[in-house]
């Protein structure tokens, strides 16, 4: 439905724009001939040394009268000419039949695009809003949250500097620890080495002189001597026997 | 080599049959004789190791060998037993064994002397006459010579160890002054 109100309507502006077209050139044409006319008879008084300024002549004046306006001569009027172009009622009427034709076919059309439009701009200022309203509040949370955080942060700085005092002495106070462990550790380390030193000395001294005395004793016991010695050893061994 | 409680109860049968006959002490010495041949006697040992020769073979072997030693007839059949159970290479656990438990029935017992030079007679004696009141027991004696004890002497009787040696003495010192130190 549309679209056939549409066609006879573009149909309308396009034979109204032709014909506004051929009047304005027809108007035009019609000027520049009245001009050069007038041009003419000016020049043609001027050479016959006639009063024309005391004449009055109604050309003598440029410019346009309202009177050459073709009101309502149509085409068939009796002495019409195409240099008066359409009637100015003719196109009156076709400006008015334009617009009520608009308004017919598309009154609801645009009242329903701009009612959709308002409900769409309705819809959007909602929307903006919830939007800003959210935005509100979300800024009122962050805010808050960045109090708060700024509290935590400043909370676990303290705790972070007072959990590296605490560090700082506990280390300390390893280290001396372990510093006096270690001195003992020396110390147990260096007393021990000199035990062990002391006893290898010791053990070397008693196996030398041991060997010595076997060698000595190797040398001294003679037949003499081992005689007294199993005569002790029997002796033991009676004594043993009455035991 | 045969397990000590295989070889105590083989000495402890043989020895039930030997004084049946009351003659312990000679199969002893004729137990002791093949023990030694059998230890000495290397190819002896390769004819019965593993019973690879034949059974007639190897009676005769041992045939030959308790003829040599006039072994009794008790003597023989345990031998001869023994190679057909194929316990013959336990023969040295056996007299072993079997001397201990004579040793002990006859109240006898060996003492094993060690000293720098040989004792002199009346010497041996009297350490044979102390060492019997000391054990109760009739003491055979075996004397060696170690010139390493330095001096002194060393008896040996069973599992005890009488030692006056100087080796021992120089020992003791070393082990006490080492251990003060």
């Amino acid at each position: 439905m549309r679209t056939l109100l549409a066609i006879p309507l573009a149909l309308t502006l396009v034979s109204t724009a032709a014909r506004a077209h051929d009047h304005e050139k027809a108007q035009k044409q019609a000027v520049a001939e009245h001009l050069a006319q007038a041009i003419h008879e000016h020049e043609t008084a001027l050479g016959e040394g006639a009063h024309g300024e005391a004449t009055g002549d109604e050309h003598g004046h440029g410019g346009h009268d309202i009177s050459q306006i073709n009101w309502v001569r149509w085409y068939w009027s009796e002495g019409y000419t195409k240099k008066e172009g359409a009637p100015f009622v003719a196109m009156v009427f076709n400006f008015l039949v334009l617009v009520l034709l608009l308004y017919f076919a598309a009154r609801k059309s645009v009242a329903r695009f701009l009612k959709d439009r308002r409900d769409r701009l309705m819809e959007n200022i909602d929307e903006a809003s919830r939007v800003k309203k959210e935005a509100e509040e979300s800024h009122k949370h962050y805010a808050e949250r960045l109090s708060m955080m700024k509290q935590e942060e400043q909370q676990i700085r303290d705790e972070l500097l007072k959990a590296a005092v605490r560090d700082k002495d506990r280390v300390l106070a390893d280290a001396g620890s372990r510093a006096e462990k270690m001195r003992a550790e020396a110390r147990r380390l260096v007393d021990q080495e000199q035990a062990e030193a002391s006893s290898r000395l010791r053990r070397e001294a008693a196996i030398a002189a041991v060997d010595v005395a076997r060698e000595v004793l190797t040398k001294k016991i003679g037949p003499g001597e081992q005689r007294k010695l199993v005569d002790h050893y029997l002796g033991q061994l009676g004594g043993q026997v009455k035991a | 080599m045969i397990p000590g409680a295989l070889a105590r109860r083989y000495a402890r049968a043989l020895i039930e049959l030997a004084s049946e006959k009351r003659i312990e002490d000679k199969v002893l010495g004729e137990l002791e004789v093949f023990a030694q041949v059998w230890h000495e006697s290397a190819d002896l040992k390769q004819v019965f190791a593993g019973r690879r020769f034949p059974s007639d073979l190897r009676a005769k072997v041992l045939d030959q060998i308790l003829r040599r030693i006039m072994a009794s007839d008790l003597t023989r059949k345990f031998i001869e037993h023994l190679d057909r159970k194929g316990r013959i290479d336990g023969v040295e656990d056996i007299h072993r064994s079997y001397k201990r438990m004579v040793d002990d029935k006859l109240g006898r017992v060996d003492a094993e002397v060690t000293s720098p030079s040989p004792l002199g007679m009346a010497e041996t004696a009297q350490l044979k006459q102390n060492l019997e009141k000391l054990t109760g027991k009739q003491v055979t004696l075996k004397q060696s010579v170690d010139p390493a004890i330095i001096g002194g002497v060393i008896t040996r009787v069973g599992h005890l160890v009488y030692d006056g040696s100087i080796r021992s003495f120089l020992e003791e010192a070393r082990s006490s002054l080492i251990n003060e130190s």
